[in-house]
């Protein structure tokens, strides 16, 4: 007896210690796991796709997305009028909202903002809002955005970073240091930041629909490796986790729910055929069968059978497309979404034509990062049918980044998280920064003619336009649009991730 | 002595030197621009002219080694290029946990080490010595990402009586605090438990072996006293400097330690930054990290020579 009382002493200490962990129900603290660390907590300089995903707790906008795409009053009262040949935003502000200083929402506080993010130095936001030219306040719930010229895409713009409204009295008392103690109108407020890679919300009293919100506290924290992620949303320490498509596709037998979503960006092969000097320098031509004749091109893209690539290396979860317009949105016409379906012999035939010795030679860069890695291996065979040998250049994430930018390059996997407006969109595939080099007078007239409009056929129609001359002279092949995807504790409902890739958990509650 | 202490910290200040350095060439060094990585999806130019200036990278390498330097030397390691936060604030707040860790990894490796190497080296060629060699081997074989994630899945999801992540502040709750530190702690003490039995044992059967424990054995002493008060004691010099020079090597296998428990100690703190491109944060934890390993190292000198008299005489006589 005396040699199992130790034993049986353990067992019950254990015993006791796992009561402590066996339910969350009726906790009223959401915790978060993000995959990377977020950047500072004020808008101005943000630029992390994780600080977003905290902003929609504790920095509302003017405007957001809804789960159809479609942008809806959040701070504003109502949808812009837009007036004077589209030169003009009149925007109604919402009343009896305060931010988490205590200090009331008004006109006076959004001109304030907004004027924050265009002038100050280094800010993220000012090459988003270059157009504007003034912003008035023309009644203590009304200002008015008046632009250098049309931009349809303003609306979308401020249902981001661009639209959320700082308070007026923590901006003048901190300025640039805005993020060391933000405040906002929001149903969270920030409660401390204990160390770098964890920050803490708390529930805003003064928030204005605060009897609608269940949770008290929300815990984001930095988990990056998936498997400590999921580990930690089985063993009940994590609410909900950041997690991406591969893993998300290999997880659907534990207890756990999979949040998946198609998202608003893309994936994409960028060709070099003008970045000589750099992507700000100007444009030259790449001396290659590939950089200079377009027919190379047109057979590179011909050999991608885009369902193949999303079934094996998107795991089914991203959606074949061939323009950087989502399919879910307005602008996408049937004239964008037709993708020509993969024909290696007509592939070879170009391939011929152009002069091109067989098998032609590609140098694809690709980050080491798992999905690109799966992206490049199943683009292998797809292209050696076609008659190109493509030869896979693996590299950290960041040197992509640079050779791109320095032209270093002779085709290269892109991600882009994707906008709601076609125009940024299309900026990052074929704008003037763009990391190929590509510079084409008539794609830069279409772009320019469908900002002159806010009707959605008529921008539809233009875009279709860009679309093509780019099927012509494919200086970007898109493979698919992205999905977002989250997980969550089967126990924990009010979760939402919508197009834009947020995880929205302002709306959450703790039931098991 | 005091010439010799003298030399040992001229030289730690020199490596020191060396150190910051490599440190600040070697994050240099790494591909990429911290002004691109900060600018976002969207690198507009001005934007990241005007990081390029806030940051000082618009200068030239000499002049920015100069004001990192000044800045280190003032205890300022400014802030974090992504958080905005102090990076000595996050430094502050990171570095106990990490030293606890260390140190709750010392005490169970220690443990744990040195009472299976006595049993490998008392019943050698016996079952029971066999599994202590067996054990020893594990520990040193097991990679500490995949224990940690299999302690995870056992004590934290099918028997749920430990937390899976997460640190409880020594004030806050000491139960908490253990029970959020003994998983990693345990996973961190695999390699140096190892260590320590494998030189345990060694170490122990030298001893069991010499003259001194046949003519304890001839006195009649107890088996107890020889194994713990004649042998045990005399293998311990080896063991206590070998325990000394790991220590450095557990600062380092905190970096996944902390990773898969989400601890938010040195570790953590130096992957998130890395991650993120934080490079003014990886410069600092890199230095402080470097700052330890000489300390340490430092203190194993001063340690050798209160323990070895002969080399007190021979820095005397240098």
């Amino acid at each position: 007896m005396k040699r199992i009382a130790p034993w049986i002493c353990l067992v019950l200490a254990l015993a006791g210690c796992s009561l402590r962990h066996a339910s969350r129900a009726g906790s009223t603290t959401l915790q978060v796991a993000l995959s990377l660390a977020p950047d500072k907590l004020d808008p101005t300089f943000a630029g992390t796709a994780c600080g977003r995903t905290i902003f929609t707790a504790m920095c509302q906008k003017l405007y957001d997305l809804n789960s159809k795409d479609v942008v809806v009053p959040q701070l504003a009262a109502g949808l812009p009028r837009i007036t004077d040949h589209g030169l003009t935003y009149t925007i109604e502000v919402r009343r009896g909202a305060r931010f988490s200083d205590g200090t009331p929402l008004n006109a006076a506080a959004v001109k304030t903002s907004i004027d924050h993010y265009r002038n100050t130095t280094g800010s993220s936001r000012a090459a988003e809002l270059l157009l504007v030219k003034s912003v008035t306040v023309t009644a203590p719930y009304e200002v008015q955005i008046r632009l250098k010229s049309p931009y349809p895409a303003l609306a979308t713009i401020l249902a981001d970073r661009s639209g959320m409204v700082l308070s007026p009295k923590r901006l003048a008392k901190l300025g640039v240091n805005f993020g060391q103690d933000p405040s906002c109108v929001a149903p969270f407020k920030v409660h401390s930041r204990p160390s770098a890679n964890e920050i803490d919300l708390e529930k805003d009293p003064d928030y204005y629909d605060a009897n609608d919100v269940k949770l008290q506290k929300i815990v984001y924290k930095v988990i990056s490796d998936p498997n400590v992620a999921l580990a930690n949303l089985r063993s009940g320490a994590t609410d909900v986790a950041e997690i991406s498509p591969v893993v998300a596709s290999t997880i659907h037998k534990h207890s756990v729910r999979v949040l998946s979503t198609v998202g608003l960006g893309d994936v994409h092969l960028t060709i070099n055929t003008g970045n000589v000097h750099g992507s700000d320098a100007p444009k030259g031509t790449v001396r290659t069968p590939l950089g200079a004749d377009p027919r190379v091109r047109r057979a590179l893209a011909l050999a991608i059978d885009r369902n193949q690539l999303v079934h094996i290396a998107f795991g089914g979860l991203y959606a074949a497309n061939c323009s950087p317009i989502p399919r879910t949105s307005p602008y996408s016409t049937p004239a964008i979404r037709k993708c020509p379906p993969a024909d290696p012999a007509k592939a070879r035939a170009l391939l011929k034509q152009a002069g091109a010795k067989t098998p032609y030679p590609v140098e694809l860069k690709i980050t080491t990062l798992a999905l690109d890695q799966r992206v490049g291996q199943v683009l292998q065979p797809m292209l050696a049918k076609a008659g190109f040998k493509l030869t896979l250049r693996s590299e950290d994430q960041t040197t992509v980044v640079a050779d791109q930018d320095a032209g270093n390059f002779q085709a290269s996997i892109s991600d882009w998280s994707g906008r709601l407006d076609p125009d940024t969109n299309f900026q990052q595939l074929v704008g003037p920064t763009n990391s190929g080099g590509f510079a084409d007078k008539q794609v830069t007239r279409l772009m320019s003619d469908a900002r002159q409009t806010t009707d959605v056929t008529a921008r539809g129609r233009i875009y279709a336009k860009v679309m093509s001359r780019i099927d012509e002279l494919v200086p970007s092949i898109v493979l698919a649009q992205i999905a977002e995807t989250a997980v969550a504790r089967t126990g924990v409902s009010g979760v939402h991730i919508f197009n834009d890739g947020l995880i929205r958990v302002d709306g959450a509650s703790i039931t098991g | 002595m005091g010439r010799l202490l003298l030399r040992r910290a001229g030289e730690s200040l020199v490596t020191l030197f060396l150190a910051s350095i490599v440190v600040f060439v070697g994050v240099r060094a790494i591909p990429g621009d911290l002004a691109n990585t900060l600018a976002g999806e969207q690198q507009d130019p001005a934007t990241i002219a005007a990081i390029r200036h806030q940051y000082g990278l618009d200068q030239n390498v000499l002049l920015q080694y100069f004001h990192y330097l000044r800045q280190m030397l003032g205890g300022n390691f400014g802030t974090s290029a992504t958080t905005g936060i102090s990076i000595g604030q996050n430094i502050l707040s990171a570095l106990p946990i990490t030293l606890e860790l260390a140190l709750l990894s010392i005490v169970i490796a220690t443990i744990f080490g040195i009472g299976t190497g006595i049993v490998a080296a008392v019943r050698r060629g016996r079952p029971s010595g066999w599994l202590a060699n067996v054990l020893a081997l594990l520990g040193m074989s097991i990679p500490h990402f995949w224990f940690g994630v299999v302690l995870i899945l056992v004590f934290a999801i099918a028997f749920p009586i430990l937390p899976s992540s997460g640190f409880v502040p020594l004030g806050t709750s000491i139960g908490g605090n253990l029970e959020s530190m003994i998983m990693p702690a345990i996973v961190l003490a695999t390699g140096l438990a190892a260590v320590l039995m494998r030189q345990t044992r060694s170490s122990m059967v030298e001893a069991l072996e010499s003259g001194y424990v046949r003519t304890a054995q001839a006195k009649g002493l107890s088996w107890a006293n020889i194994v713990f008060v004649h042998a045990l004691r005399n293998s311990l010099i080896t063991v206590t400097t070998i325990a000394g020079l790991q220590l450095g090597g557990l600062i380092s296998g905190a970096v996944i330690v902390e990773q898969v428990f989400v601890l938010p100690g040195i570790g953590k703190l130096t992957v998130d930054s890395v991650f993120a491109r934080d490079y003014p944060t990886v410069q600092a934890v890199a230095l402080i990290i470097a700052l330890g390993y000489i300390a340490v190292n430092f203190l194993v000198d001063l340690i050798y020579m209160v323990i070895d008299p002969r080399i007190r005489l021979r820095g005397a006589i240098a």
